[in-house]
């Protein structure tokens, strides 16, 4: 069971973390990964917690923000699966399973807070032409947070502590194929992300080196570690660009 | 020019120092569609304007509008470089140079592309992926250092680069972007060019240690079982991965097609794969 401080905890954290001042500027950067070991604490369990979150992690490696825009929102889908996880002692695969419908339902929250942000603009324009400057600063640092609140922190503690029962019914009554389904599309889903760094990055000139790294990566896969594979891309990323230079 | 006026259009460190945390913490923070952070941007150069223009109330004013109402959109911590060059503009404005706001304006601009690429490629494309990959491992294997890691390391790449280019910039002003931004040659092309490289093949060796979808098929030929998975790896190696991540690619950049169309297509295929037994 997830208690109601609990719930609201981490439905607090939730709402923090989309916060500037807490994230240093990177606004939106906190990961599954992190989100593991302080929610963890919460539920009094942080070894779990940092599992889960390293495990719901592994579903996006890659860079998912292109112009800051989220597109696929590990970030809901840990701060609800993990607390669960451990409140109910379900299996990693399951977890996982459970974890993919939310990458898509939390990608609408962002579009949807930004919009409400609009009538800010109002405001900060009113603040210009009468030079105030304090309402100027208020609507750049606080506002979004204020407009953020009753959105992240409300969802977020309506799903946990309200939603938890139905939640972990539905995961009890989950069928074996729906189950096989959803843990299939998981290892699917790394994919995208990776895809959507190929098109962002436009080096189509470049891609060559993605296939020998994938490839020195599948072939030795027991021999090497990532760590490896940067040494070796270091390597060859130095002699391209001095050869380039030479050329010149 | 009076000594107290000169006092008057440079900058002390302090003020600096607060358009620095302004910048790279709230910068991105109040974020609209049809202007992205410029709000964000004007508010981040506002403790300058206020101290360069302190009796002159309708140039503070008009920095907030022209600055707020402008479309910015760049990457906080290599967007520093734009800022402090604009300082640097607006003090020698501040002195009684002739540089009126839509030039500034029009170099903020047109830096933006540039800038953003550049930090998208050092930090979204390689350094965080490279992050993922040490400490991942770590928090799955249940060690409270791979989170911790995670936010030491990324925090402290963010405030060098932040840093380093805020006082590079600020130094040596307006020709501090084009020697180093300079495509191909300059310092930044030819980082940018490395950088690229570097994450095209740790990318690469990523997506065969996360992309792992298998098939679970078998066929039965002289009483010996063989599974479709060890055929396509021995005849097709590393088709699953390549073909989910190239599949995608394909759909967004030639179809157009969006990442929740895209997961929605996955999914139809994994029930229906797993329906008819592909998957188990």
């Amino acid at each position: 069971m997830i208690t109601l401080q609990q719930a609201l905890l981490i439905a607090l954290f939730y709402w923090l973390v989309q916060n500037a001042w807490l994230t240093n500027g990177g606004y939106r950067f906190f990961f599954p990964v992190c989100i593991g070991l302080p929610v963890g604490l919460i539920m009094g369990d942080p070894v779990t917690g940092t599992i889960l979150g390293g495990i719901i992690q592994t579903m996006n490696m890659a860079p998912s923000l292109v112009g800051n825009t989220v597109t696929m929102d590990l970030q809901m889908a840990a701060f609800i699966t993990i607390p669960l996880a451990i409140a109910t002692n379900m299996a990693p695969e399951v977890i996982i399973a459970f974890a993919v419908p939310f990458t898509v339902i939390g990608t609408f929250l962002q579009p949807f807070c930004r919009s409400l942000n609009q009538f800010g603009i109002v405001l900060a324009d009113k603040a210009a032409a009468k030079g105030d400057t304090r309402m100027f600063y208020f609507v750049s640092i606080f506002l979004q947070s204020i407009i953020q609140f009753p959105v992240y922190f409300g969802i977020m503690f309506v799903s946990l502590y309200w939603g938890q029962t139905a939640m972990s019914s539905i995961i009890a009554a989950l069928p074996e194929w729906l189950m096989i389904s959803f843990i299939a599309l998981s290892k699917f889903l790394p994919g995208i992300g990776f895809a959507m760094f190929l098109k962002s990055s436009g080096r189509k000139d470049k891609f060559p080196l993605f296939f020998l790294g994938f490839y020195i990566m599948y072939f030795f896969k027991e021999q090497l570690s990532l760590i490896g594979i940067t040494i070796i891309g270091v390597i060859i990323a130095v002699m391209m660009v001095n050869n380039k230079t030479a050329a010149e | 020019m009076s000594e107290e006026n000169k006092a008057n259009v440079v900058l002390d460190k302090w003020t600096l120092f607060k358009v620095f945390y302004i910048t790279s913490t709230f910068m991105a923070h109040f974020t609209t569609y049809p202007r992205f952070y410029g709000v964000g941007f004007a508010a981040s150069v506002l403790p300058a304007i206020k101290k360069l223009y302190r009796d002159k109330p309708e140039e503070i004013i008009d920095a907030m509008q022209t600055y707020g109402e402008t479309y910015y959109l760049a990457e906080p911590m290599t967007s520093c470089a734009v800022t402090a060059i604009v300082l640097r503009m607006e003090e020698e404005r501040a002195a009684g140079k002739d540089i009126s706001r839509s030039v500034i304006n029009n170099f903020k601009t047109g830096v933006m592309g540039g800038l953003t690429g550049f930090g998208d490629t050092i930090f979204t494309s390689t350094l965080r992926p490279l992050a993922l990959a040490v400490f991942t491992p770590m928090a799955i294997a249940g060690n409270i250092m791979g989170p911790i890691g995670f936010v030491l390391f990324k925090t402290s790449c963010r405030y060098a680069v932040g840093v380093f280019m805020f006082r590079t910039c600020y130094k040596l002003g307006k020709n501090a972007l084009g020697s180093i931004m300079k495509q191909g040659s300059g310092l930044m092309g030819k980082l940018t060019d490395g950088v690229t490289i570097l994450s095209m093949m740790v990318m690469g060796a990523m997506v065969s240690k996360y992309v792992t979808p298998s098939i679970a098929l078998s066929y039965t030929v002289n009483d010996t079982t063989t599974t479709l998975q060890s055929f396509l790896n021995s005849a097709l190696p590393g088709i699953l991965p390549l073909g989910t991540v190239f599949l995608t690619y394909w759909l967004m950049s030639k179809r157009s097609f969006s990442v929740i169309k895209i997961i929605l297509m996955f999914l139809i295929v994994c029930i229906v794969g797993s329906l008819i037994g592909v998957f188990a």
